[in-house]
């Protein structure tokens, strides 16, 4: 038997050890009483020492101490609850997001055997793509390294049962359920063995919402018969509500299932199962590593299969095209190499933690004036022979005990309202957020953290025998305002940066256009008929009332496609490429500055915006400049305005635009400006669409109402941030409120003094806040100092408004002043109330 | 050094001494201690307690149920393998300690 499992059984007899060593001890005194000998000495003292040596005693003081501990909060429950409320709070807040972030990037999906799932990306020198094509994926499936190879992808189609609907439509490998495991909620998911074969009869699993919505979560639909782009398709089962696959998104959102190999018996012109070049179209491409090959060595494995796919499509993928491998089974892939997003988790984390900060602070402040009402018992305590260490142990007992209270509130708090405030903020709804093992101990090590924040300093102050509590009591105050002053000039900054988004003139007449993406590349239109498709189209808009212009795009503006190009190696600009029809300008409402417009058949001519001309050639005549960005020359032939089409955050993008290439009609977007509301036509596109192809599924959206979505993810971020800065300053209030009343209650005498040699009353109010005049300025000065430093970070949020601009600063300078004068001022005017005979009597 | 007290680190060793011959009961621990020094030592109940409880927790000693000589039921300490081990160890540590003393003291 070892030291320690000794230890352990001398815990486990604890009681009947310790009778036998009273007996021994009782047997030794009587016998020492025959001696008459009276100077025993302490018994208790002595048992004390003898179980001392077991070496448990730091767990009976810590019971004791708990004990001590819970019968104080039970004591005073409003206090404790203020406590644990306050907490929670902060702790909350800190929980909440390393949820997130832990949901997202570190735990599994839920699943099978997730940890032997990998996800791909495609890299070349040139390029970086998260999707791959559909062939290649089925090329890799030859891999040693790999096995189970799944593909994912989305589309667009339409689903007819007495009318047209357009719905979402996932395409999946027959693999992708079974591997996955789990099980259809009705019916079955898709075998691989017989339904991924050319002529295995088409069939269809429904995803949850849509069988609910359009089936009214009817289990007899198994079986039945359904029409997806006019062709028949039987189906066999129905996603389980909480299935979310390895897409968070499109596991909720998708509303019908296919297999994707058998996509061309719905769309028999598709290209996606045929074309090797993923920009236009390309699946998620995920599979199990088999046993014994780690990502690296799977990645080394898929080298030469990558080399030997880009030997037989020259002309499809890049030269010197892998893949990358990433864990599969999260919701987010993290990639190490790139770690771009690190700085605004860190602002997010700086911010968050600035809350813990503040509400620590806050409660500092709160048992510092505990420990002033506990002075007595304290001394009393020190005086029968209780060192100081066992003081400040037993106080930070408490502490930790009100901290783990906090931390267990706050876990809950959180788990309360992850639910909602993800589906606030647009995220997938159905991703399991209840915190795993990472949070929770995330949380209790937050809380341990802040019982020492707020607790030491309270506990060594109160066995001090001087208190120069008063310092401390600053510095918790200081800590308070400078994270509060943080927080919210970093929500001015937010709020600022929105407003200016708003009223921001992109350049372009947005208010008036429609983008339709009729997805002619999906649905299999060669450039010919996609060419004569549009045509079409835009010969039967002109007959519509309210149409004032139109042209076709290649990369449509506000939208997520951008083709850029490095301009010369000696000049760093990214030079932003679009494809573009006669009439482009005319219906964006960008001018023409110089020069004319495209014609039907102009080829090696470009027009290039005012930006981009000064980037290229400062100083000259852009009409006789030639770009040579390759083998290709091209002439300039006009000059236009700026206009922000891709990105509303970076400043003026330098724009070339090319005439549309016949090759590339069938992926284009068509712009319409009209000089009607917008929302009104919106269905008659929809409409006019269909009535020349029935099958196509296009997408119509007002560039307004593009906008104001892209704008909607800056609004929720500033809400949030707001949020943290309207709770920053409410604790910042209270504390101040506290303490300066503390500060007067104190005083009385003083101030009985004071009035009694007649000092007038706005002396009186200066004297009892004029000593947290200068710490509080100097708070302030260090917060705006630290949120200087931190909303550099921030400045893609900010759309152009410098992270320096001094309204937000002066603002949140102001409102930090009036209020906390405020909260200052009303405690300090009960001084005012002093009697000065009463506080000269008193004491 | 007063005369009934002891070197320092000392009481393990003796204790475990006096418990070589046989189990006998923490009391005639100290009384064998007091008697063997020709009452010179005097061994503290609140030093003998918390040692033999070290000991216990070693496992150098053991305890056990018996009759004391006033017909009383008390534990009486045994020396155990390992205490053996260790008081030869202890005296052999001691004795060189004494050594290195006594050379000392006579040379310088």
């Amino acid at each position: 038997m070892g030291d320690f499992f000794r230890r352990i059984y001398f815990l486990l007899h604890r009681r009947r050890l310790e009778r036998e060593l009273e007996n021994d001890i009782d047997f030794h005194r009587e016998m020492l009483s025959g001696e008459s000998r009276k100077d025993f000495g302490n018994a208790t003292l002595m048992r004390e020492r003898s179980r001392e040596a077991w070496g448990w005693g730091w767990l009976d003081r810590l019971a004791q101490d708990l004990r001590f501990g819970l019968r104080l909060l039970k004591k005073s429950p409003g206090l404790a609850f203020t406590a644990i409320m306050v907490l929670a709070l902060g702790i909350g807040v800190n929980v909440t997001a390393f949820n997130l972030v832990d949901v997202m990037f570190f735990k599994p999906l839920n699943v099978r055997d997730p940890h032997s799932l990998v996800r791909f990306s495609g890299k070349s020198p040139m390029s970086y793509s998260n999707v791959i094509s559909y062939p290649a994926s089925v090329f890799y499936q030859q891999s040693a390294a790999l096995s189970a190879v799944m593909a994912q992808t989305n589309t667009r189609v339409t689903f007819t049962e007495e009318t047209n609907q357009e719905i979402r439509a996932g395409l999946v490998t027959a693999n992708y359920f079974s591997e996955l495991g789990g099980s259809a909620a009705y019916g079955r998911y898709f075998d691989p063995k017989t339904d991924d074969t050319p002529d295995a009869a088409p069939v269809a699993v429904l995803g949850y919402n849509f069988w609910q919505r359009q089936f009214g979560g009817d289990p007899s639909v198994v079986g039945r018969t359904i029409r997806i782009n006019q062709h028949p398709a039987t189906i066999i089962g129905v996603i389980p509500f909480n299935f979310i696959g390895l897409d968070p998104e499109h596991g909720e959102t998708d509303e019908v299932w296919l297999v994707i190999s058998r996509f061309a018996y719905f769309v028999p012109d598709t290209k996606i199962l045929t074309d090797f070049n993923d920009g236009e179209s390309g699946v998620h491409m995920s599979a199990r590593l088999k046993p014994g090959f780690t990502r690296q060595a799977a990645g080394a494995a898929l080298e030469p299969l990558s080399q030997e796919l880009v030997r037989q499509h020259p002309d499809k993928l890049p030269k010197g095209y892998k893949l990358v491998l990433f864990p599969g089974a999260y919701a987010e892939a993290l990639d190490p190499a790139d770690l771009s997003f690190l700085p605004m988790f860190g602002l997010f984390a700086a911010l968050v933690l600035l809350i813990l900060v503040a509400s620590c602070s806050n409660l500092g402040n709160l048992f510092l004036g505990q420990a002033v009402t506990r002075e007595r018992e304290i001394s009393i305590r020190m005086a029968l022979g209780a060192t100081r260490p066992r003081i400040i142990r037993q106080l930070m007992t408490e502490s930790l005990l009100l901290a783990l209270m906090g931390a267990a509130t706050g876990l809950f708090l959180s788990w309360v309202i992850s639910r909602p405030m993800v589906a606030w903020l647009g995220g997938p709804g159905r991703l399991d957020l209840a915190p795993d093992w990472r949070t929770i101990v995330f949380a209790f090590v937050i809380g341990g953290l802040a019982s020492v924040l707020f607790g030491l300093s309270p506990a060594r102050q109160a066995t001090r025998p001087a208190h120069k509590a008063s310092r401390v009591r600053t510095i918790f105050m200081a800590a308070q305002i400078a994270a509060s002053c943080v927080l919210l000039v970093v929500s001015a900054l937010l709020v600022r940066g929105l407003e200016r988004a708003y009223n921001y003139d992109p350049g372009f007449d947005y208010t008036r256009i429609i983008t339709l993406d009729p997805q002619l590349y999906a649905h299999g239109y060669e450039p010919a008929k996609a060419s004569q498709f549009m045509e079409e189209v835009q010969s039967r808009l002109r007959q519509l009332p309210g149409f004032d212009a139109a042209a076709l795009v290649r990369n449509p503006p506000l939208g997520n496609r951008v083709t850029m190009q490095r301009a010369h190696d000696e000049i760093k600009v990214n030079i932003h490429q679009n494809e573009i029809s006669p009439h482009y300008f005319q219906t964006m409402g960008i001018p023409l500055l110089r020069g004319r417009d495209f014609t039907a058949n102009d080829q090696g001519v470009i027009i290039v915006s005012e930006s981009c001309a000064r980037a290229l050639w400062p100083g000259k005549d852009p009409l006789q400049q030639t770009w040579k960005p390759g083998e290709k020359k091209y002439s300039v032939i006009g000059l236009a305005g700026n206009a922000r089409t891709t990105a509303l955050r970076n400043g003026d993008d330098a724009q070339v635009y090319l005439p549309m290439t016949s090759a590339n009609v069938s992926s284009a977007v068509l712009l319409v400006k009209t000089s009607r509301p917008p929302e009104d036509l919106v269905a008659n596109l929809g409409a006019l669409v269909r009535t020349i192809d029935p099958v196509l599924s296009p997408n119509v959206q007002p560039l307004k109402t593009i906008l104001a979505e892209k704008l909607s993810d800056s609004k929720k971020i500033t809400s949030v941030v707001g949020g943290m800065g309207t709770l920053a300053l409410m604790l910042a209030v209270l504390g101040l409120y506290g303490v300066v009343a503390y500060n007067v209650s104190q005083k009385t005498r003083e101030i009985g003094i004071r009035i009694a040699l007649g000092a007038n009353s706005s002396q009186v109010v200066q004297s009892m806040v004029a000593n947290f005049f200068l710490p509080l300025s100097i708070a302030m000065a260090v917060g705006l100092v630290l949120a200087a430093l931190l909303s550099g970070i921030l400045r893609q949020f900010l759309y152009g408004l410098s992270n320096f601009d001094p309204l937000s600063y002066l603002g949140a300078v102001l409102l930090l002043g009036v209020v906390g004068g405020l909260a200052s001022l009303l405690p300090a005017r009960r001084a005012l109330k002093v009697n000065p005979m009463e506080a000269l009597r008193c004491e | 050094m007063a005369k009934n007290e002891m070197l320092p680190g000392t009481l393990g060793m003796l204790i475990l001494r006096v418990l070589q011959p046989g189990p006998i009961h923490g009391y005639a621990i100290a009384q064998r201690i007091h008697a063997l020094s020709k009452e010179l030592l005097q061994v503290e109940e609140g030093s003998l307690y918390p040692a033999l409880q070290r000991m216990l927790l070693k496992g150098w000693v053991k305890a056990e149920w018996g009759i004391s000589e006033t017909n009383r039921k008390v534990r009486f300490y045994k020396l155990t393998a390992e205490g053996r081990k260790q008081l030869q160890t202890e005296i052999e540590d001691f004795d060189r300690v004494l050594q290195g003393i006594r050379s000392v003291m006579s040379r310088a």
